[in-house]
């Protein structure tokens, strides 16, 4: 997979840039990387969402971590960036459950990557904002990449390669599982 | 200053003493642990000596170079006094030779597994996770319980990702850098812990390694 000269959040991590360079998510399971780009200003980010509602939690160290926390920070740091706030469009990958195989106990919770999912268009709604294009829930991993100069945005599942999912500002909406 | 000086240098001393007390636990029950496999198939697992390495969830994915890399992961809960999570993980090429071992055939990709693929992973797991508790039992006279596994095949940073949600009252898991291989070096594998934080405590005292905490 082609990694140069793109910015990779990490768990909880918030990247947000303009033009350049890309910007993505490597590696989610049940983590959603929620994307945003405003095609005019070119300037668009990615948060690596690890888990759905900060309440009660002590950790709020990175504001990508709780998806409660994420969606505010990451349209702030846009905007500061020079993003208009009306002209962001939105797109989440990711919230799928890996851990697939075997009977598994009721101890584990198996379920984040529902919740997550859950989270994400609960808080959408309460922004106001509907996805462009998303790629949620399942049993593979996602990579996902978006271009900065294009808004084109790029999803790999499982073992496959990068493939355009769509192109961010066409208004067409795009789900894939 | 003389005191401060006195403290940091014996909290640095204490620091090192769990480490290798951590370092020795590793070592006994990947010990048992490569038993246990060579018990299931049938030739003999030599073992490196482990290195414990903590890591906080954040970082989790910088165990390894390349978070894209196929691995295979049974992990577990564990309870009892000393309790969290816990996996054996293997990359993929290393559970393509055990399934060698097992059954004579190996799926070509990880995107299709048969129920007889997967369940004879998760059986193997389920016993070396279960040898390296009992190892881990004997040293410190901590009762540990495991309980069923589940095994997850896909990208390494996507299956670490999904623990650190997952075990998400847990901030800290110790990472067992160790080798388990046979003579053709076919199947290596690595452990994670992940206990909580009275475990943690737990374990110092059952050592008798909490006197400066």
């Amino acid at each position: 997979m082609e990694t140069k000269d793109i910015l990779l959040a990490r768990l909880g991590e918030i990247h947000v840039a303009r033009k350049a360079p890309m910007v993505g998510c490597h590696g989610l399971g049940s983590c959603i990387g929620v994307m945003a780009y405003d095609s005019l200003s070119q300037v668009g980010g990615v948060a690596h969402v690890v888990l759905p509602d900060s309440t009660g939690r002590k950790d709020l160290d990175l504001p990508g971590r709780y998806m409660d926390l994420a969606l505010p920070a990451l349209i702030d740091k846009l905007v500061a960036t020079g993003a208009g706030r009306s002209r962001l469009r939105f797109v989440a990958v990711g919230g799928a459950n890996v851990f697939k195989f075997g009977p598994g106990s009721p101890n584990l919770n198996l379920n984040i990557g529902e919740r997550n999912i859950q989270a994400l268009r609960t808080n959408l709604a309460a922004l106001g904002i509907r996805l462009e294009a998303e790629v949620l829930g399942g049993t593979h991993a996602t990579s996902t990449q978006l271009c900065l100069v294009s808004g084109q945005v790029f999803v790999a599942c499982g073992s496959r390669e990068l493939n355009l999912l769509c192109k961010v500002g066409e208004g067409r909406f795009v789900r894939a599982a | 200053m003389a005191d401060n000086s006195i403290s940091i240098v014996a909290a640095l001393e204490q620091q090192e003493m769990r480490m290798s007390a951590l370092n020795e636990i590793a070592n006994i029950g990947t010990g048992h642990a490569a038993r246990a496999l060579a018990s299931v198939c049938g030739r003999d697992f030599l073992i490196s000596v482990p290195q414990v390495r903590p890591i906080t969830f954040d970082r989790f994915q910088e165990l390894v170079d390349n978070i894209d890399e196929t691995y295979a992961l049974v992990y577990m809960a564990v309870d009892g006094d000393f309790n969290g999570r816990m996996a054996f993980c293997m990359a993929w090429p290393s559970c393509q030779a055990l399934w060698q071992m097992l059954i004579g055939s190996a799926p070509e990709s990880p995107d299709d597994l048969t129920e007889l693929e997967w369940s004879s992973v998760v059986e193997v797991g389920n016993i070396i996770n279960g040898s390296f508790l009992s190892a881990f039992t004997q040293f410190t006279g901590l009762l540990t319980n495991a309980n069923p596994p589940i095994l997850a095949v896909d990208s390494f940073g996507s299956i670490l990702g999904s623990i650190a949600a997952e075990a998400s009252e847990q901030h800290v898991a110790l990472f067992v850098e160790t080798k388990l291989w046979d003579q053709e070096e076919s199947v290596q594998g690595s452990f994670l812990l992940i206990p909580s934080e009275e475990s943690v405590n737990l374990l110092w005292e059952s050592l008798g390694l909490n006197l400066a905490a």
